[in-house]
């Protein structure tokens, strides 16, 4: 004879549509949103708080709001205007990638944090972090510029 | 027969930095800086992600006033037109201004397009030339919570109409829960209503929420929005002033 607790979840393991969710979640492993283009992970209130904490100005479906790097279209040109050499980049675009959901473990979740549009509305942190990328990638010519710059 | 003229191009603009013309930027579209005949144009134009505001300008005259763009890494006409009726004459010079205030660099997608007002050889002293519509788009523009934005329009080129001219407002909200009312003055247009909540720079007709509203010379237009959810909603507008008259 099963006990009511046994009966429970015997019940919840049947009736669990969403392969397995009651093992992993009895397992310590939460819920989020992974970027399919950056593979970066989102809260797991991503749905619920889409046009007022997330993607704001992405238009009314859900989906990522992570930046990605554009090396189809050329960097800006270096004038005598530019001060510095940071504000020559591929430019940047919002990926508008698929958002899946998933449960991970809580260590997962924070390595794989990304910076939200809300605490980063001018990209004055993401922009030098593609930067960076953009500089080791092959498809970036902006390792070029740089040198350019430097010498002038 | 005159053909249609149109300019595309995708730019990059750089962090922190302002092009004065974006036209010029490109060596095989310089020749097109100064409209090649009397014409109407269209300008069309997306941004890679927010931060991006652009200008347009012909002759002396502005017809797109500092205004935030939709971001998408398309275009789609008719949605992404931001200014549709404008007449520069021959000869006169087109300015595609875009200012970027982000720590990162961004692209502008544009297109013009020129359509020949007139047939080869007319005397432009007998082209008749329409009225111009004027153009300005803002957001997302953050609204706090519990809170009234009393004048969206305090401070903008068009807070008062340049000339006689009639009003068309096109807004969008971020979530649900906004209100907006409409004011020419002291009188009241469009009173407390809801905006849609469709997340993004409004789009033509879709997002239309006042029209047909007639604006003299110099009154004021005052859009006020309240938020009275318990978080803050970002709003989105468009305004268009036909005006009556050419200037």
């Amino acid at each position: 004879m099963l006990s009511e607790q046994d009966m429970i979840e015997v019940l919840a393991t049947v009736t669990d549509k969403f392969g397995g969710f009651m093992d992993r979640w009895k397992a310590g492993l939460v819920m989020a949103f992974r970027c399919s283009a950056s593979g970066l992970f989102y809260p797991a209130d991503y749905i619920k708080g889409w046009g007022t904490l997330y993607g704001i100005g992405l238009g009314p479906h859900v989906c990522s709001e992570s930046l990605q790097s554009d090396y189809t279209t050329p960097p800006a040109e270096i004038t005598n205007l530019t001060r510095s050499i940071h504000q020559i980049m591929h430019p940047l675009e919002s990926s508008s990638a698929q958002m899946d959901h998933v449960m991970i473990s809580p260590a997962e979740l924070k390595a794989g944090k990304p910076v939200l549009v809300s605490d980063d509305p001018f990209y004055d942190l993401r922009a030098p972090i593609l930067r960076a990328r953009q500089l080791v990638n092959p498809k970036g010519r902006i390792k070029v510029l740089q040198a350019k710059f430097e010498n002038q | 027969m005159l053909q249609p003229v149109i300019i595309e191009d995708i730019i990059t603009i750089g962090a922190n930095s302002v092009n004065d013309n974006v036209i010029v930027s490109n060596p095989s579209l310089r020749r097109y800086l100064r409209s090649p005949f009397a014409s109407r144009g269209r300008l069309v134009a997306t941004q890679s992600a927010t931060g991006l505001r652009i200008s347009m300008d012909y002759g002396a005259k502005n017809v797109v006033d500092n205004s935030d763009i939709r971001v998408g890494t398309d275009m789609q006409e008719p949605l992404d037109v931001i200014n549709a009726t404008w007449f520069p004459a021959e000869g006169d010079q087109l300015v595609l201004r875009a200012s970027n205030t982000t720590g990162g660099a961004l692209s502008l997608r544009y297109r013009i397009v020129l359509e020949p007002l007139a047939e080869a050889g007319t005397d432009p002293s007998t082209i008749d030339f329409p009225p111009d519509t004027r153009v300005t788009q803002r957001g997302p523009v953050s609204i706090a919570s519990l809170a009234v934005d009393i004048q969206q329009f305090s401070g903008i080129r068009y807070e008062r109409a340049p000339n006689n001219s009639i009003l068309r407002i096109l807004m969008s909200a971020s979530a649900t829960g906004l209100t907006r009312q409409l004011f020419v003055d002291m009188e009241s247009i469009a009173p407390p209503s809801a905006v849609v909540p469709t997340n993004r720079v409004p789009q033509d007709p879709f997002d239309s929420t006042v029209s047909g509203v007639e604006v003299e010379k110099d009154r004021q237009i005052e859009l006020s929005i309240t938020n009275p959810t318990g978080g803050a909603v970002n709003v989105f507008w468009r305004m268009v002033l036909e005006e009556l008259s050419r200037t």
